[in-house]
């Protein structure tokens, strides 16, 4: 019983220490994948232990006849968990534990669905009113690229869920704005969140900020990760099209993309997503205009290290029951 | 499933550029291939285009009279403003811009910034 509540404050602490370490973290621009993964990484981590907490608890109260079928270790454990905790008290915490467990995996099961189907439809809206009035532009990519009659400028890409083509959309007023270069990077830019599966990732934030609301460290990661993606796009839209440029050099490939940033940015009328999303282009022209920072090797391993852990929490929960029956002599011994 | 997408708008097409109300046959004919389109196929293309809400229909004798009820710049103003409000704030990842809008401001700033890098 004290065990499992020391182990949950630890598991928050451990949360909202890493958290603020990742929103402060001066090299996350210089390895957007790698943070945003940490985030994920970190945001499931703390929900597994929850959730494991949850599931030990239950533990309390399974009938011993349960309880001996779980095999060697696990049935040790309820004995441990049960001395810590016997009478009334015991059921409680017990009942107690199975619902959050259960809220837990149901609250962020209906809010990844709900989410999904959301944009799902929304994406879909779009898509049957392009199909009637969009141009399609020759594409020799995976994607559809489509080209809309509006004088506005706008260039945005719709995904194609998890497997399917996604479509790249940019307005005759972007193309009016930009010269051939800077449009290809833009295209590049879209192609780079569809193939990299951006949206996955911001669906994923979605929704655990919407499912633990109260949680800040899910509201955080759902406003760290969409600057941080659109800079992974920027990357990988400067490493496809630098060697089609006339000087292959990158830093100045990277400033026309800035430049295409600041021209688009300026152009647009509509206050679009400008209240949310709060500023990344400054970010990102900053970012485009300076030198390209490079994570040193130490940083990537701790990085690398710190995302593993999480990773590994993750993945001992899927696969705590095999663990334990593989530690089962090792702890009968110690037990016994 | 992209073909039928193509022929919607095909058919979109006729009922825009005719500007008043066609019947099935009607729209056929207007075809640019049409002789070798199959009537029951244009029907369920025009059933479609009423189910999502893009023409509207009456019945007309045996059979029904279709019309656009918007024209192709509403359309096209329409996918724009809807892909414009779509992706900022907590509304989620329906779609993911390019860029968002800048203050004048910010975009002096930012223009300085890059006039600056440009020359060093």
């Amino acid at each position: 019983m004290t065990t499992i509540l020391l182990l949950l404050l630890a598991v928050v602490g451990i949360g909202i220490v890493c958290g603020q370490l990742l929103v402060r973290a001066p090299w996350a621009p210089s390895a957007p994948r790698l943070t945003v993964a940490s985030w994920h990484l970190l945001g499931l981590g703390s929900l597994a232990s929850v959730l494991l907490a949850g599931l030990a608890s239950v533990l309390l109260v399974a009938p011993p006849a349960l309880v001996a079928v779980l095999g060697g270790f696990l049935a040790h454990c309820a004995v441990v968990l049960r001395s810590e905790a016997t009478g009334p008290h015991g059921v409680v915490l017990g009942v107690a534990g199975m619902l959050l467990a259960l809220v837990v995996t149901a609250r962020l099961l209906g809010s990844l669905v709900r989410e999904s189907w959301r944009a799902r439809r929304e994406r879909h809206e779009q898509l049957d009113r392009l199909a009637l009035v969009g141009r399609r532009l020759p594409s020799r990519h995976r994607d559809n690229r489509i080209l809309l009659d509006d004088a506005r400028p706008a260039a945005y890409c719709l995904p194609g869920g998890l497997i399917g083509r996604g479509t790249i959309v940019v307005s005759s007023g972007t193309l009016a704005l930009l010269d051939e270069d800077q449009v290809r990077l833009v295209l590049a830019h879209e192609s780079a969140h569809l193939h990299q599966r951006h949206h996955l990732a911001i669906q994923l934030s979605v929704a655990l900020a919407h499912a633990f609301g109260r949680t800040r460290s899910f509201r955080r990661a759902e406003q760290q990760v969409p600057p941080l993606l659109e800079m992974a796009a920027d990357d990988g839209a400067v490493r496809v099209e630098r060697p089609a440029t006339a000087t292959n050099d990158r830093a100045a490939v990277r400033r026309r993309l800035a430049h295409a940033l600041v021209t688009l940015a300026g152009a647009q009328a509509t206050p679009s997503g400008a209240l949310g999303a709060g500023g990344s282009a400054v970010a990102r022209v900053r970012r485009l205009s300076g030198p390209r920072v490079r994570l040193r090797l130490p940083q990537t391993m701790l990085l690398v290290a710190g995302a593993g852990l999480a990773l590994a929490e993750l993945i001992s929960v899927v696969m705590a029951p095999a663990v334990c029956a593989a530690a089962m002599p090792v702890c009968v011994a110690g037990l016994g | 499933m992209r073909k039928l997408g193509d022929l919607e708008a095909l058919v979109m097409e006729q009922l825009w550029s005719s500007g008043g109300r066609l019947a099935v046959r009607q729209v056929l004919d207007a075809l640019p291939d049409g002789r070798t389109r199959a009537y029951t196929t244009v029907m369920t293309v025009l059933d479609n285009l009423f189910q999502k809400g893009f023409v509207e229909r009456e019945r007309s004798g045996r059979a029904y009279v279709y019309w656009a009820t918007q024209g192709r710049a509403e359309h096209t103003a329409k996918a724009m403003e809807d892909a414009l409000a779509s992706g900022g704030g907590d509304r989620g990842a329906a779609l993911l811009h390019f860029v968002e809008q800048l203050t004048p401001e910010e975009s002096a700033q930012l223009k300085a910034l890059l006039d600056e890098a440009g020359r060093s």
